[in-house]
């Protein structure tokens, strides 16, 4: 009965032949360590948001935010678990997505021939952060009005076109309920649209050349007389299966922080943001959300703000260039030199202290540590460039090795 | 370099930061229990008896209250004053109009005070009115100076004053702030000697130290709960005043975040129900993967 039906359904659709490709015989290496979790664990916080948005759609009012949030939060049924799931799950995209990054960096995962998988990639991360800002308005508290005003400001230090291209976007000239109501349109059609096509690329990409893995050699250089790669073992059932033991440990982490601390010590959900937003009271101390802060410490790093813009602009279009300035052939960690060790732990320690300072108040030492910082975030990228030349690597096995 | 640093820091665009959070006293932490339901209950009695004639709670309804502090619908009909039905919202009764005549401002919604101040702040703000007769309703208050509410809780509390300790700490750092702006004065003065100046700038660094070690002294003297002397006795003992602004701290808390008890409770379910689901993934994996290990 089946059978006769995948027939019928194959003549027509290439069903079993997808299913094959991306799957069933699609052959990833064996070795896969904790870090290769996070690009399915990617993808589920991906469906959470959209699931839990659709239905958050269904009672959101964008011509009453605020009290529509608190409806949402209190009257309707379940409510509040959507809503701490959505705003839950916009912290955990970032720190799933920073791991997922760092992973490519320790592997070697954007060099030839995968520079394209991580092309879509960075395209990703660039629509999950307007995305995520974007969302952040919506419940229209004091840190999503003040949030966002900092934030479409930085368009205003552009010279010459800066102050209209400010009330383009606004679509007003003071921010309000007009420039609410199109980033609403834009936070739930078309930046979710353009993010589901941006990772459907992804796959795509990635099936066509093969994952890299945690010893950085390609395992379609040695292939048995089937012509299936010695290391390679069927995504289904072999990686399912271990990416359910993932999810679920990414479930109790995720569950936990729902549940138990949504608010995340005011880190995922600032505490102004439960008072409404009021256009003519500042808060004392506006910080954006934890995931935007080591890019807006480069912003204020700068004492030009158009050039701090610029700075904080070219921080992620570096980052869009990394698999042509990290030359060195060598692709994993195991096998490169100190020298890469270093540098890398060091970019690691100063991202994460960009990543402080964007959530404090700038006193003169920690704009000083800021600068420092900035220096260091492209200074590693340039060192990446000219590494290879002093680099001592390690020999790089034929085939991927037991841990 | 100091100087260029803190010139470059003023060129900033819209992110001119001032210290957030700054400390007030008293400080004491308030014990919460939003399992305690009499508390609760408590609480709510004091809100609507007190608060509510001109805070609202407008995304509260009393039948949610009623359900979550477990009140029967004759004793929830007792919260609502005035005419309101169990599924209304909690409005204050006062004309929002009116308020903006009588206080310069309408009064704020409570409904997640609790939640964008922190209960301690409220604990201690309720805790903290002074008699100061240049105020208009002739009380201050030490958490939120120049506040503009009457002490409404006068009636329970009495009415205190600050204690003599207190007011000759606050003296010293107030007397020593002003010397300071003198002292920087002459250091400014582009005719005064050197000599003077160095004099000026040492004495500056030694007013600053005196009025730390003063603000030390506050903190010490806010432990031992010694900020203020009750003049006219109210209702209720000191300790009895505690517990009823707890009660009501624990009500604002509850109301602010309705769902805290409730969510602690499905999150231990589905923990639990995520633990055995760890237990099975794993030896699923483990058996899928036993064939990959044999290669």
């Amino acid at each position: 009965m089946f059978k006769s039906f995948m027939t019928w359904l194959d003549a027509r659709f290439p069903a079993t032949k997808v299913w094959n490709e991306h799957l069933a015989e699609y052959y990833a290496p064996k070795n896969f360590n904790f870090w290769y979790f996070f690009g399915s664990l990617a993808l589920l916080v991906l469906v959470n948001q959209l699931l839990t948005g659709i239905w958050l759609t269904m009672f959101y009012s964008p011509s009453d935010p605020f009290a529509s949030v608190e409806y949402i939060m209190r009257d309707v049924d379940m409510g509040w678990i959507i809503r701490y799931l959505h705003s839950t799950g916009a912290s955990a995209f970032f720190v799933v997505v920073y791991l997922h990054m760092f992973r490519g960096i320790l592997y070697g995962s954007y060099k030839k021939p995968r520079e394209l998988v991580w092309i879509f990639g960075m395209i990703i991360f660039v629509l999950l952060m307007a995305e995520a800002f974007m969302g952040y308005l919506l419940p229209w508290g004091q840190m999503s009005f003040w949030g966002a005003q900092v934030i479409i400001n930085l368009f205003g230090t552009i010279p010459v076109v800066g102050p209209d291209l400010v009330e383009w976007i606004r679509g007003d000239f003071t921010l309000s309920l007009a420039s609410l109501n199109r980033f609403f349109a834009l936070h739930v059609v078309a930046v979710p649209l353009a993010l589901v096509a941006m990772v459907f690329l992804h796959i795509v990409a990635l099936h066509k050349v093969g994952s890299n893995n945690p010893d950085g050699v390609e395992i379609k250089d040695k292939k048995d007389e089937n012509g299936i790669p010695l290391d390679g073992i069927p995504f289904h059932p072999y990686y399912t299966v271990k990416d359910i033991v993932g999810v679920v440990v990414f479930l109790m982490i995720f569950l936990s922080i729902v549940f138990f601390a949504p608010d995340f010590g005011g880190y995922f959900l600032e505490k102004p943001n439960f008072e409404p937003a009021n256009p003519l009271k500042t808060p004392p101390h506006i910080a954006p959300v934890w995931y935007f802060t080591p890019f807006y410490t480069m912003l204020r790093a700068v004492p030009h703000p158009f050039l701090g813009f610029l700075v904080m602009a070219l921080a992620i279009v570096i980052l869009f260039l990394l698999p042509w300035l990290d030359r060195q052939k060598v692709k994993s960690i195991r096998y490169r030199g100190r020298s890469f060790k270093i540098l890398l732990a060091l970019f690691v320690v100063s991202f994460v202290i960009l990543g402080y300072l964007g959530v404090v108040p700038v006193t003169p030492a920690k704009a000083l540590l800021g600068r420092i910082c900035t220096a260091y975030y492209f200074f590693f990228f340039i060192a990446l460039w000219f590494l290879p030349k002093f680099e001592k690597t390690k020999p790089v096995p034929e085939r991927v090795t037991d841990k | 370099m100091k100087k260029l640093i803190s010139a470059i820091l003023f060129l900033l665009p819209v992110t001119a930061f001032a210290a957030g959070g700054e400390v007030t006293y008293p400080n004491d932490k308030v014990n919460v229990n939003y399992g305690d339901k009499a508390s609760l209950q408590n609480g709510a009695k004091l809100f609507v008896n007190y608060c509510q004639g001109c805070h609202s709670m407008e995304y509260v309804r009393y039948s949610r209250v009623a359900q979550d502090l477990d009140l029967s619908e004759e004793e929830a009909q007792l919260l609502i004053l005035g005419e309101g039905k169990l599924g209304d919202t909690m409005d204050k009764s006062m004309d929002p109009d009116l308020a903006k005549k009588w206080f310069g401002v309408n009064p704020l919604d409570l409904s997640m005070v609790a939640r964008v101040r922190g209960n301690d702040w409220v604990y201690n703000y309720l805790r903290a009115f002074y008699i100061d007769k240049s105020r208009p309703f002739d009380v201050n208050n030490t958490v939120f100076p120049g506040v503009g509410m009457p002490h409404i809780l006068a009636d329970l509390q009495g009415l205190q004053m600050k204690s003599d300790e207190l007011l000759a700490v606050e003296e010293i750092i107030s007397s020593g702030k002003a010397r300071i702006d003198e002292l920087k004065a002459t250091v400014k003065d582009k005719e005064a000697s050197a000599g003077a100046v160095e004099k000026a700038q040492e004495a500056i660094a030694k007013l600053e130290n005196e009025i730390h070690e003063a603000e030390q002294e506050i903190a010490e003297i806010s432990r031992q709960g010694k900020m203020f002397t009750i003049v006219e006795e109210g209702s209720m003992t000191p300790e009895e005043y505690d517990h009823a602004v707890r009660d009501l701290v624990a009500f604002m808390a509850y109301t602010a975040n309705p769902v805290k008890l409730k969510s602690k409770e499905i999150g231990l379910w589905s923990l639990l129900f995520l633990l055995i689901l760890l237990v099975l993934a794993y030896f699923l994996k483990k058996e899928f993967w036993k064939d990959i290990k044999k290669k």
